[in-house]
């Protein structure tokens, strides 16, 4: 069997390779996503103070690290205390990283008009997600 | 030089996380002049040319590779052989080909520790067969092949000779774009020299916090005291990695009253990160008898993740004992 | 490698005044003891900074010893042992989570007039050390990368 590899695979964030098997006609017998990568983050997070993991679990991702951030701070402050403060929680609900920068590229790149117009409108869907995960909703 | 007088530039990412890559977007409009001067030959982030593009290419014919990640595999280890061939000048961007950075402190485990996490400890893997990952398996079609997994984190530095060093997670914007003027101007240091920051200087020069004579009589973690902002938070027992790290990022960290972690590598003329950072933090212990001295360091909660946030691969011992 | 045939090889700092003095009062009047000490002189055992240790592992030393005058009176330069008694605890933590065995790192106090005291550490330390075989740093990295 041929195989076609696809390597690397390009324009996102991280590591990854398509393998493709082609039969005896040429066509596709199967296709394989390989991933070439692992660093261990669930490992080494073992053993260190819990205060300083908001400051390496953003280190797993370079493009979305404050997700990584907020996530490990939300469970840092509640492994810590109890008693939640206002205003960490008022800190969390003004992320708005998902609507700002992670969706709305691709919302603005489908559109061909320069000028404002319906077609740059963020989707409706990403906007009641966003309301949702500040429980403003 | 490519024919049309533009830089021809590789970029590449090892065990790295993209913040690199991001780190160059984040030059924002200057983002054009890069373009302008350069052309940009290799890079898996933005652009689609594959690795077989690069093993195409002549000996040195890219001036400058930017690569960045730490070596953790062997895909990483022959990456870094190929565009030391395929390059005029190979540069270390960011810490983790600087000096191992944050993936760096897998170097306190082994490779049969973090897989048995990995694959099948983890509360969030479902791996019922126990598979673990093999450099080769048969599938029904053929044969899959994954690189290598180390035992041992490695810099770029420990597996290939290396140009330029530019130290930072991530280094800065500012900083960037200084190296590339630099690059561009042909005025580069001696090969070898850290660029892109501070040639003498520590983070505590950069830091607005007022510092006094130090007399620490108790450590403290940073989320169990509010810090007083003028005060150096070393000072108030807070440990802080600015002392035993190279000025260049601007302190951004101790500008909001957390401390230092020592991003932006050792220090200048410094051996070991870890060893300055550990003696500078030891020597200020405000204690007369031995017995109080111990008290109070036995409360530094682990040594090598304080000491070598950044550095584990860099420093002097490179990992815990392997058995 | 453990048994007779290993020799450990030890890196000791000895500050001028008190512990390097011992040793060569000990050396002079022919004490018994063993030649496995590679002996490096300071002027004071606050010279020794934490990476001079560290080094000497990495370099090959199976075991290390800082040695110098008694606090609270005794240094030559008045508190350069407190620094020490400061560093050399968070040293030990150090070399601990490394996976150096805390036998093979000695540090204290001996003065100059306690020739046998260092004689006596000499022969007990080169023992112990030969016991834990040797550390061989770099070497077992390499060996056990494959």
């Amino acid at each position: 069997m041929k195989k076609i590899s696809i390597d690397p695979i390009t324009r996102l964030e991280g590591h990854g390779r398509i393998d493709i098997f082609l039969d005896e006609e040429g066509d596709v017998a199967n296709a394989y996503l390989v991933v070439p990568e692992l660093r261990g983050f669930e490992k080494f997070a073992e053993g260190r103070p819990v205060e300083e993991l908001p400051r390496i679990t953003p280190r797993i991702c370079g493009v979305c690290p404050e997700a990584h951030h907020m996530a490990s701070a939300k469970a840092t402050t509640r492994s810590i205390t109890s008693r939640y403060p206002r205003r960490a929680k008022s800190c969390e609900s003004c992320s708005t990283l998902p609507f700002t920068s992670l969706t709305t590229p691709s919302t603005f790149t489908s559109s061909e008009r320069p000028t404002l117009s319906w077609g740059r409108m963020p989707r409706l869907p990403s906007v009641i997600s966003w309301a949702w995960s500040t429980r403003w909703v | 030089m490519a024919q049309n007088g533009k830089l021809k530039l590789g970029l590449y990412w090892a065990a790295s996380c993209g913040g690199c890559e991001i780190a160059i977007v984040e030059l924002r409009e200057k983002i054009l002049d890069l373009d302008a001067a350069a052309d940009i030959l290799f890079w898996p982030c933005a652009m689609d040319f594959k690795y077989k593009d690069v093993e195409a290419m002549p000996d040195g014919h890219m001036d400058v590779v930017l690569f960045n990640g730490a070596i953790r595999t062997s895909e990483n280890e022959e990456m870094a052989h190929l565009l030391r061939k395929k390059s005029k000048v190979l540069v270390a961007f960011g810490s983790c080909a600087h000096e191992g950075c944050i993936p760096g402190l897998a170097n306190l485990f082994d490779r049969k520790s973090i897989f048995e996490r990995v694959y099948l400890t983890s509360q969030s893997v479902e791996n019922p067969n126990k598979y673990l990952p093999q450099t080769s398996y048969q599938m029904p079609e053929g044969e899959i092949d994954i690189p290598y997994f180390y035992n041992t984190v490695k810099t770029l530095g420990q597996v290939e000779d290396v140009d330029y060093f530019v130290p930072g997670c991530p280094p800065q914007a500012p900083q960037i774009w200084a190296v590339v003027e630099a690059i561009l101007g042909g005025n580069l240091p001696p090969k070898g020299s850290v660029v892109g920051a501070s040639p003498d200087k520590t983070v505590c020069d950069e830091c607005k916090h007022n510092r006094e004579e130090k007399h620490v009589k108790k450590f403290y973690r940073p989320h169990e005291i509010i810090p007083d902002s003028n005060r150096c938070l070393f000072d108030q027992g807070i440990i802080c990695a600015g002392p035993a790290t190279r000025a260049g990022c601007g302190a951004l960290c101790t500008s909001v009253d957390m401390p230092c972690r020592g991003c932006y590598g050792p220090a200048p003329n410094v051996l070991d990160q870890g060893a300055a950072l550990l003696s500078a933090v030891a020597s200020v212990v405000d204690a007369d008898t031995e017995e109080d001295a111990a008290r109070i360091v036995a409360e530094v909660v682990d040594p090598i993740g304080t000491f070598y946030r950044f550095g584990l691969p860099a420093s002097l011992l490179h990992r815990t004992k392997l058995e | 490698m453990n048994g007779a045939d290993f020799e450990p090889r030890i890196v000791g700092f000895l500050c001028n005044w008190c512990t390097y003095s011992a040793a060569d009062t000990a050396g002079v009047s022919r004490m018994e003891q063993p030649a496995n000490v590679d002996i490096i002189r300071v002027m004071c055992t606050g010279r020794v900074d934490p990476v001079f240790v560290l080094k000497a592992f990495a370099e090959g030393a199976d075991g290390v010893i800082v040695s110098g005058c008694h606090p609270p009176g005794d240094c030559h330069y008045n508190s350069g042992n407190y620094k020490t008694f400061r560093r050399m605890p968070l040293v030990e933590a150090l070399l601990q989570q490394y996976g150096i065995e805390e036998e093979r790192f000695h540090w204290g106090w001996i003065s100059g007039a306690e020739a046998p005291k260092w004689a006596q550490l000499v022969r007990d330390f080169t023992e112990q050390v030969r016991e834990l075989g040797p550390l061989n740093w770099k070497r077992e990295l390499e060996s056990k990368e494959d």
